[in-house]
């Protein structure tokens, strides 16, 4: 299903045409309104007259999110307050929040950009959505909100907590979307199971889960536990939100919503634009934005960008999904390990819930890597050397994936932390000294 | 001469048996034979209590994981060799012994045994062929 389907099937030749002249109309648009902006690209010696292709966009400087917070908390923005009908904030996990505002005009693209990856699971007029994202500053809640009200859903915003409530709303109000992290959703379907709720009483169908990264292996356990078809999709606040790109209902990568958004994929250590099809660190440019607009933001996601044509038929560019941020890449022993790696591999481990935490530690200088995981499965009680035959095929399957010996602890079930939110799986004790 | 055991998985650190005992303890529940098979991060309780089916629900109200399964029962005498008899009738009969424990109930009386073979009709029948003593469930779970 469409949602602007002239839009989203648009020939390539076309999308580039429109990119290229909103790139221009972008970038002058900065030099005009944001003193930032206006410094760096006349130092850069950018003008919009320089952009006579899209490949001419390596003239222009990066903006990181080090460049935001400088500027906290409104020094980036393009339009006086009058204009500016909404502002939002990424939690800051160190310092000061970053923090975005947008114009009518803006909500208005960001509810159609979210409308589109909605419609493209088959979200349609009829669905009972539930948001079980927090609603507050982070962009989440708010932006599938105006997506999903666009589309003509009925929407809850029940927002995150209090999960035995939402187990008795999914079945109460017959919620057939859900909108969550991935890891909530888990948590969600085991409370619901515990309340004597079985899928049949429910009518889910769709699942939009997004804020955090989820492996296709975690996917597929969280469409069993409610009985669900499932879709990804990307954003961030500095961006606008969720919306930036989403899966398709074949899932083979998220589409960009490119008429709004130009993709880069850059070597994130020599800053080098890196061929189509190549693997590296997402910058985005923003082509429409007027309260925030970025150009040349680095998300510090990993991924591949794909520019044929979708089996669905959508013409927009698709990325593949985030393997992990640069920033959430642990180094162990030298090793460089993406958390997704782990979830991978515990997720295909027959007997195991898919909760895990992962404690790093240092002794005479080397690291340690610790993955405790919860066992789900009865059975497995009935026989000790089963239960060591499990922690033995976690430690081989680690061994093989990330190359590096890792301790694994078999844990009771439910002892592991569960999340409203996005989980915090990692515990790192590291330190410096030893 | 079938027995119901309780397994409880706990993770091997202070305070995991104490849980179990105590909510045993609560509900009033009587502990007749017990094991622990453990490694250095995880174990497994087994055991035979006074009332299986409660015991596991009020087990996993706590959260603790657990599961039924059939067991042998033997009485002994306790005496030098009465173990012995058990074990050579099985081994002559190539039946495996999963696991093991016993309980003694008062010192030069019987000794009760709680076993998992492998296969459980050959071992009946090479122990009841041998004149050894199975108790059933009641036996053991009355015991005081």
């Amino acid at each position: 299903m469409f949602f602007q389907k002239d839009i989203e099937t648009m020939p390539r030749s076309e999308i580039e045409a429109l990119q290229l002249a909103r790139l221009k109309a972008q970038v002058k648009y900065c030099i005009d309104n944001v003193p930032f902006y206006n410094k760096r690209l006349t130092e850069a010696g950018v003008t919009a007259d320089k952009i006579k292709t899209l490949s001419d966009i390596q003239y222009i400087p990066y903006t990181t999110k080090a460049d935001i917070r400088d500027n906290y908390p409104y020094g980036l923005f393009a339009v006086p307050m009058k204009k500016i009908v909404r502002i939002h904030a990424s939690s800051g996990t160190t310092g000061k929040p970053t923090v975005v505002g947008y114009t009518r005009n803006d909500i208005n693209i960001w509810s159609d950009c979210v409308a589109r990856l909605c419609a493209a699971v088959g979200v349609n007029d009829n669905d009972v959505a539930q948001i079980s994202f927090g609603y507050g500053l982070f962009t989440g809640a708010l932006g599938l909100h105006y997506g999903l009200e666009k589309l003509g859903c009925a929407v809850i915003p029940i927002s995150s907590g209090n999960t035995k409530k939402q187990a008795m709303i999914l079945k109460d109000f017959g919620t057939t979307v859900l909108i969550s992290t991935p890891s909530y959703a888990m948590y969600m379907s085991e409370v619901a199971h515990e309340c004597g709720i079985s899928n049949d009483e429910l009518k889910l169908r769709i699942g939009l889960f997004g804020s955090e990264g989820c492996t296709p292996a975690l996917r597929d356990k969280i469409e069993q536990g409610f009985g669900l078809f499932s879709t990804d999709n990307y954003g961030m606040s500095e961006l606008m939100g969720p919306g930036v790109s989403g899966e398709c209902e074949y899932r083979c990568g998220l589409h960009f919503a490119e008429d709004h958004f130009l993709p880069e994929i850059i070597n994130s250590e020599t800053g080098d634009v890196l061929p189509h099809g190549e693997k590296g660190e997402l910058v985005i440019t923003t082509l429409t934005k007027e309260g925030i607009p970025m150009l040349r933001y680095r998300t510090k996601d990993i991924t591949r960008i794909h520019y044929d044509t979708c089996k669905c038929g959508r013409t927009h560019a698709r990325m593949e999904k985030v393997q992990g941020r640069s920033d959430d890449m642990l180094k162990i022993r030298g090793v460089n390990v993406f958390p997704s790696q782990i979830e991978d591999v515990m997720a295909n481990i027959e007997g195991i819930s898919p909760h895990y935490e992962l404690i790093l530690t240092r002794k005479n200088y080397t690291d340690y890597l610790e993955v405790r995981i919860e066992i789900n499965d009865e059975r497995l009680l009935e026989s000790f050397s089963d239960l060591e035959r499990l922690q033995k095929e976690a430690v081989d399957k680690l061994k093989t994936v990330l190359g590096i010996q890792a301790k694994v602890t078999l844990v009771a079930p439910r002892s592991i932390q569960r999340y409203e939110g996005k989980a915090k799986r990692i515990i790192d004790n590291r330190t410096d000294e030893a | 001469m079938m027995a119901q055991q309780l397994s409880i998985f706990m993770e091997n650190k202070p305070g995991q048996l104490v849980q179990v005992t105590g909510t045993l303890k609560e509900a009033g529940i009587d502990i007749r034979a017990m094991s622990i098979a453990d490694t250095k991060d995880f174990g497994i309780v087994r055991m035979i209590v006074s009332d299986c089916d409660k015991a596991q629900a009020v087990m996993r109200e706590k959260g603790f994981m657990s599961t039924v399964t059939r067991v042998m029962c033997i009485a002994l005498n306790d005496r030098p060799g009465g173990f012995g008899a058990v074990t050579e009738c099985l081994s002559a009969a190539n039946v495996n012994i999963d696991y093991v424990y016993a309980c003694i109930t008062e010192i030069g009386k019987s000794a009760y045994i709680v076993m998992h073979v492998d296969d459980e009709q050959k071992a009946i029948e090479v122990l009841e062929k041998a004149g050894i003593n199975m108790v059933s469930a009641e036996n053991l779970t009355e015991l005081g």
